[in-house]
């Protein structure tokens, strides 16, 4: 008897020890974690989702953000064409807002579903975010675009000022909105340390948080101004009259100088980002600068020069179309000339902006013959990138004061722009958008193989860094289909709005 | 006849403007671009520098070529849908080319990194789960087999006959906990010492064997065994302001070197990169003396 409890027992244990390894071994089953879709990678999947929500969240944060300026400025000069500007690009942003909100839930269900630990970890961390604050902003941020939307025609005239005003709520609530969810993504970067004493406060008021807002507000305005400019374009393209050519022809101008002017802005805002990393940790400098991510930032040097030069261009085509000003001089040179001899000056900032310290993907193949010879090694430097930009943007800058003389000397011909400026606004547009995909990429990979830096791994065998070659596949690919939505968003609710009309 | 006649001489026309629209670009254009080819070549450029000076001189002759070119036609309807298409087909063919042709890395090492990482975590880390698993399994199965050799015992006591061989052998045993405790730090310490060094980019800000760090942001280490001990280069890695490479003030004052590789790096990982560091006694090149700043 005493036996067979003893063997009952002994099996009872054999079991437990069994039953605790299967356990425990389910437990501490390392990732991958969540569900993963076959043909594609979980990262690939969320890349997309949230690239495509990035997009349009974008647009319809940043572009409320001129429009009311552009309401403000219509109300205060009597102008009906800032009016008109700012209620067509409302048109189109209540369109994208809905497809924010979709792909907005498609990256929710995504991270649920693909990363449900790193979602639960972030959720718990943040709780009053994502669970109060966020939605009731949402939720506010819809009623009050809607308001604004429905209510233009009723506050007109006298109450003009009501509805402007409305626009600036919707403008402090979008921003807010912004600023929240910014907390959870530039915690994922420079997380608070160390994390176990840290307040939400903390969490929230980490080292990249108010970079990453400030960089965003601008980089939005941006995005919304080259949209408008793409409307412009677009409009101007299908324009039946030549009135309809004259207004968007002015349209395109008022897009690009927005556009341009918040993009005068944006290298500083990258800057002091990278900066507030770096200090965070020193080894994300050289990660970004010169390891792995060091030939994307070549290629956003080419993209930013590109975006420089065809704004410049654009000024050009648009002073082409000014008449009387043949023999407008500049600081005694013919205005001319002095608009040339900038582009010469931005396409050698360009190049001084270019050219890297050495021509490797990885500092780990990295060799003398490689990079640049040690007496020109200033080149690669900070203080000469930073020269370089600082050129660039004065180019810029003093070829729309040229451009601001020509117009109070000469007469403009809306509507007589060379066809050839639309193609220019586009380009802005595309390229545009695609380097804010491109750096987007960038601030994730800077966390390489952790969701939260440091304190969440991500050690599943896909969180590796993607070539540039792969990177610029999925770039071009998420901004195409981008516009393939703005581009049918725009035709539905302006062109078929206006055939609807006449 | 008229007509064609007039049209040809319209096309010719055309044809004039847009040669002599080029010609003085290229001719200055290209002046640029061998004079940069042949300077840069003088000044020791590698090729590859070169050839981004020519691209340059393309660039310009683009830039000033669309500055000068006549108005472009209006087109409208299908064309004008047919036109925009093109142009988002030619952008994008020209990102993606450019992006696949700028130096790549090779992503299956990149991929091979994170293997790595995930092996290296498994074996350092003496506290994760699975050891303890395996530990807990070991734990009980002595106990379930102290419990067999007593009910074995008690029925050869009762029985007269020996039922020893069904319980484990203490050799067995052994072999369990040998088992148990493979994958283990590697046999090879200096190897591993290196392999850590590479996941860790440490090449980042350092070079060894002329590999690395184009920057100069930290020294050449390729000395480093004679001038530092085990015990300094590890207090160096969890604490950057223990030492300071003599010449290195300014990194040093800025604070270059990560702090945080105490909680990167394992304790195992670190004494097998400090015994792959201390192996370094090449003494032909440079490495900076360190100084030590701080007891």
């Amino acid at each position: 008897m005493k036996r067979r409890r003893l063997t009952l027992f002994a099996i009872l244990l054999g079991l437990m020890g069994v039953a605790l390894m299967a356990g425990a071994g389910h437990a501490q089953v390392p990732e991958p974690e969540g569900y993963s879709i076959p043909g594609i990678e979980n990262r690939g999947l969320i890349w997309i989702a949230a690239q495509m929500h990035i997009l349009f969240a974008a647009f319809i944060l940043g572009a409320p953000i001129f429009v009311v300026i552009s309401e403000w400025i219509g109300m205060r000069q009597n102008d009906p064409r800032y009016d008109r500007l700012a209620k067509e690009v409302t048109k189109v942003t209540t369109i994208l807002y809905s497809m924010t909100a979709l792909t907005g839930g498609l990256f929710i269900l995504f991270l649920v579903g693909l990363y449900p630990n790193l979602t639960s970890f972030l959720v718990s961390h943040f709780f009053p975010i994502f669970a109060v604050i966020y939605p009731l902003l949402f939720i506010a941020e819809t009623l009050v675009l809607y308001l604004y939307w429905y209510t233009w025609e009723k506050f007109s005239g006298p109450k003009k000022g009501r509805h402007v005003a409305i626009g600036v709520l919707l403008n402090i609530i979008g921003l807010t909105t912004l600023v929240v969810i910014n907390a959870p993504t530039s915690f994922m970067n420079t997380p608070p340390h160390p994390i176990e004493t840290a307040t939400l406060w903390d969490s929230i008021y980490n080292y990249s948080w108010m970079p990453l807002n400030l960089h965003r507000t601008i980089g939005n305005v941006t995005f919304g101004g080259f949209i408008t400019g793409l409307i412009a374009a677009y409009m101007y393209m299908f324009a039946k009259t030549p009135e309809e050519k004259a207004y968007y022809d002015w349209m395109g101008f008022v897009g690009n100088l927005i556009g341009v002017g918040a993009l005068l802005l944006l290298p500083l805002a990258g800057y002091i980002l990278a900066a507030e990393f770096f200090e965070f940790d020193a080894s994300i400098g050289p990660y970004m600068m010169a390891d792995q991510l060091s030939m994307y930032f070549e290629m956003q040097g080419a993209m930013v020069g590109l975006i420089f030069m065809a704004s410049n261009l654009y000024i050009w085509q648009s002073m082409k179309r000014i008449s009387g000003i043949e023999s407008m001089k500049f600081i005694g040179i013919p205005s001319t000339v002095m608009v040339k001899s900038g582009f010469a000056i931005i396409l050698l900032g360009n190049a001084i902006w270019m050219t890297p310290h050495g021509f490797s993907a990885t500092q780990a193949t990295a060799t003398d013959a490689l990079e640049l010879p040690s007496d020109w090694g200033f080149l690669a430097l900070m203080p000469s990138k930073n020269t370089a930009a600082a050129l660039i943007v004065a180019v810029t800058i003093i070829n729309y004061i040229i451009y601001n003389r020509a117009i109070k000397r000469g007469t403009i011909q809306w509507g007589k722009i060379d066809f050839a400026s639309q193609f220019v606004l586009i380009f802005l547009a595309f390229s545009a958008i695609w380097t804010m995909g491109l750096m987007g990429a960038v601030r994730s990979l800077v966390r390489k193989y952790f969701h939260v830096y440091i304190l969440f791994p991500d050690y599943s065998p896909e969180s590796y860094t993607p070539t540039l070659a792969h990177a610029s596949v999925m770039i071009t690919s998420m901004t195409l289909v981008f516009f393939a939505i703005v581009s049918l968003a725009i035709w539905l609710s302006l062109r078929m709005g206006k055939t609807k009309e006449s | 006849m008229e007509m064609k006649r007039m049209h040809e001489g319209e096309v010719m026309k055309g044809q004039k403007r847009l040669f002599d629209l080029v010609k003085w670009k290229l001719i200055v254009c290209t002046v640029i671009g061998l004079t940069l080819w042949f300077v840069s070549g003088a000044l020791e450029f590698p090729t590859v520098f070169r050839i981004m000076f020519v691209l340059y001189s393309v660039l310009g002759f683009v830039v000033f070529l669309l500055l000068d070119l006549p108005p472009m036609p209006d087109l409208s309807g299908g064309k004008a849908v047919v036109a925009i298409l093109a142009f988002y087909i030619i952008c994008s063919a020209i990102y993606v080319g450019a992006g696949s042709n700028l130096p790549q890395f090779d992503p299956n090492f990149e991929k091979g990194k994170i293997a790595m990482i995930i092996e290296a975590k498994k074996r350092s880390h003496p506290d994760v789960r699975p050891q303890e698993v395996l530990k807990k399994t070991e734990e009980l199965s002595t106990k379930t087999d102290e419990l067999m050799q007593r009910v074995a015992k008690l029925e050869e006591s009762m029985t007269g006959q020996s039922t020893a061989g069904e319980a484990p052998s203490a050799e067995e045993l052994a072999k369990k906990k040998a088992a148990a405790t493979a994958g283990g730090v590697p046999s090879d310490p200096v190897a591993y010492g290196k392999e850590v060094y590479e996941l860790y980019e440490c090449y980042n800000c350092h070079k060894i064997g002329g590999k690395g760090s184009v920057k100069k942001r930290g020294p050449m280490l390729d000395n480093i065994g004679n001038l530092a001990t085990i015990d300094q280069i590890k207090k160096k890695v969890y604490n950057p302001k223990y030492m300071m490479a003599d010449g290195f003030e300014k990194e040093y004052e800025k604070g270059l070197m990560p702090k945080n590789y105490t909680e990167l790096i394992s304790e195992g990982e670190l004494d097998a990169l400090a015994t792959y560091l201390s192996s370094l006694k090449n003494t032909s090149v440079n490495t900076p003396k360190p100084i030590v700043k701080q007891p």
